[in-house]
């Protein structure tokens, strides 16, 4: 067995019984889903075309068959079928989700620092925060990757959101 | 002979600098991704797609195929050395491979395992050269009811075969399917589900989708729980990994079982490489001069398995080029590379396209050598980037991906549907629903749906055009059978569990 990484959260093994009502809640929202294409589909698209099937011929009949197969796993769901007798679950789910908002945050970020500025804070705050990494590595390697990118995107004359730097870089 | 002078203009293009280039690019980086653990070869591909837009495809498909090969083998060295299969297809490398690295033996386990995947590889190769126009041939006279009836043959395999519940895939690949719809109606031009985001009006793009779902997905379930192996690089290099000929005599049955397994099971649309391997390893089992050794460190439990994963790898290539359904999500990642070229998959494109399509064949006899040389010559560098990269690769995968899927169109929009499809394969995964059927649907679903509405234009709107065209007719029923039987076999066991 390996060296175990440190992490945020802490992984819980969960007995199978007790994702019943995630099945259960996946399957309604598939449903709820399913029903609002259907709706949309009967009101906004033509059945029939002139020559033959219109735009909503296959849309309909694929949320119909959606809303059917949903409602049937939901029945399956609620009796237990999916959680009775599965293998373990194991679930952590705070590095996933702090991931997830260090990518929002520099997606969100790109128009301010550029796309090379989001991806080199991206990159550190991900490996120092979420993954726990060293912090003078986890930096020296995101100045590396992002200078690699800038050289590659200059050598490929492939122009990218600069931001506040490219306006810098403009006055100097 | 037709065959022989396209494979032989296949290898002029190839054995030129820049393809060579190419494929080697392709087999380090396939093997370095496989290598790292739990990275399997749709996620490594998945995450190089966005290069469809920078490379030629000539250059970008060999490319694409040496990831793939590549991967394999880089999923074998993680199964040997650290138990971690990167994904099902190496599962079975695992036991007999780790086995023999607690023995001491694992550069000969590798050295084995390269050995075994070239000669599988190259045969394969072979079957691949001469049956793919072959079935290309036969599809051409396909009109478009048995084009449908195909692509449905592909998605019930997959959905039925892929998971425990064949109803959970139907959904997956239903659900894929619609989201396929969203977008501009390819016959009257109308915008369709897109509830008023500008951004929908072209479509889901395959990159944001398949990027999410496989590369994004995993390395959050990587997160949850990180695990970092460092490994010696002692003990790798040529002279450690050659077999002995005492190696060689009990491995040679092994390469050629598992080769004759592993192509057709390869070209079934939805068996994959997984239950290839299985089958290998359980006839070799039954079939070994000391079966009591399988499962303790025999070489030939390494051999087989091995040898039927490449095989099928380049077996299940059959109906993607031919038919253009794809066996697997693998080939159906490809498949969406080949779309955004601009290529139309599909029995034509051995005759519109053989500029691209006989190099890529060529190549992969080609990236064979290049993969056989590379694994028996440089495995330490291998290992010592897997100790290095192993820290820092999920938060590298999340600046590939977001580069990757904010560079083809400069839309954020993109990047936040790649998040959706993240978060989305996480939970896919944590619920035990197949992702397989869910790509597939979404890939091939335009092409589905295209066929169906020209089958039923000729028809005037009548459905009797399937079941009234023998082909179609006989494809429909596969598909019949696909869905009903597993629900039906289960349900006269428990009966029969009744009565007893």
């Amino acid at each position: 067995m390996g060296e175990q990484g440190s992490s945020l959260g802490k992984l819980r093994t969960l007995r199978p019984e007790s994702t019943r009502r995630w099945h259960i809640a996946f399957t309604a929202t598939v449903a709820a889903l399913a029903a609002l294409l259907l709706f949309t589909c009967l009101t906004t698209l033509r059945y029939r075309g002139q020559f033959g099937p219109g735009p909503g011929f296959v849309p309909t009949w694929a949320s119909l068959i959606l809303l059917i197969l949903s409602i049937w796993l939901h029945i399956l769901s609620w009796r237990g079928k999916y959680s009775r007798g599965a293998g373990k679950v194991e679930l952590n789910p705070v590095p996933p989700f702090a991931f997830l908002a260090v990518m929002i945050v520099s997606v969100l970020l790109i128009p301010v620092l550029g796309l090379l500025g989001a991806l080199a804070l991206f990159f550190m705050v991900a490996a120092i925060w979420v993954e726990r990494c060293p912090v003078w590595q986890a930096v020296s390697i995101g100045i590396l990757i992002t200078g690699s990118m800038y050289l590659l995107f200059t050598l490929m004359n492939v122009a990218i959101p600069s931001g506040v730097f490219g306006l810098l870089l403009d006055l100097l | 002979m037709d065959v022989l002078q396209h494979l032989m203009d296949g290898f002029a293009a190839v054995l030129t600098l820049r393809i060579l280039l190419y494929a080697l690019a392709g087999v380090v980086l396939g093997t370095l991704v496989g290598a790292l653990p739990a990275f399997g070869p749709a996620a490594g591909i998945a995450l190089l797609l966005p290069l469809v837009f920078i490379i030629p495809p000539d250059g970008g498909l060999v490319m694409m195929g040496a990831i793939y090969y590549g991967n394999m083998y880089g999923n074998t060295i993680s199964s040997v050395l650290i138990n971690m299969p990167g994904d099902a297809a190496a599962v079975m490398t695992c036991i007999d491979g780790n086995m023999m690295m607690k023995k001491g033996r694992a550069g000969v386990a590798l050295g084995m395992a390269a050995i075994a995947s070239f000669i599988a590889g190259t045969f394969s190769n072979i079957a691949l050269t001469f049956l793919g126009p072959g079935l290309a041939a036969i599809a051409v006279e396909f009109g478009p009811a048995e084009y449908f009836s195909v692509v449905l043959v592909g998605l019930a395999a997959v959905a039925a075969l892929t998971g425990k519940s064949p109803e959970k895939g139907c959904l997956m690949a239903v659900l894929g399917f619609m989201l396929s719809l969203i977008g501009l109606d390819s016959v009257s031009y109308q915008h369709r589900l897109t509830f008023g985001f500008v951004s929908l009006m072209d479509g889901i793009g395959f990159n944001s989708a398949i990027v999410g779902m496989f590369g994004l997905a995993q390395v959050f379930i990587n997160l949850e729980n990180p695990v970092f192996e460092t490994i010696s690089s002692r003990g790798f290099w040529l002279r450690d990994v050659w077999p002995t000929w005492k190696d060689w005599q009990d491995s040679w049955k092994a390469i050629i079982r598992g080769t004759v397994i592993g192509f057709p099971v390869g070209v079934l649309p939805g068996a994959g490489a997984a239950i290839a391997t299985f089958l290998a390893y359980a006839y070799q089992k039954k079939h070994s001069h000391h079966p009591e050794e399988m499962g303790k460190g025999a070489i030939d439990g390494v051999a087989a398995p091995e040898a039927a994963n490449n095989a099928a790898a380049v077996g299940a290539f059959v109906p993607m080029l031919s038919l253009g359904v794809p066996g697997s999500n693998t080939t159906a990642v490809l498949l969406a590379a080949l779309i955004m070229w601009g290529l139309q998959p599909g029995p034509l494109l051995f005759k519109q396209h053989p500029e691209v399509l006989w190099p890529f064949v060529a190549s992969m006899y080609v990236g064979n050598i290049l993969l056989v040389i590379i694994n028996m010559g440089v495995i330490p560098v291998f290992v010592w980037m897997l100790n290095v990269s192993q820290r820092y690769i999920n938060a590298f995968v999340g600046v590939f991906a977001i580069v990757g899927v904010y560079c083809v169109n400069y839309d954020a929009f993109d990047v936040w549907l790649m998040m959706i499809f993240g978060v989305l394969g996480y939970i896919f995964e944590k619920l035990d629903y197949p992702v397989p059927p869910f790509i597939l649907a979404f890939v091939l679903g335009p092409i589905a749906e295209e066929s169906l509405q020209r089958a039923l234009a000729i028809s005037g709107g009548s459905l009797s055009i399937f079941v009234t065209r023998p082909i179609s007719a006989g494809l429909l029923a596969v598909v019949t059978f696909m869905i009903v039987w597993k629900p039906l076999t289960g349900y006269i066991r428990r009966r029969s569990e009744g009565r007893g």
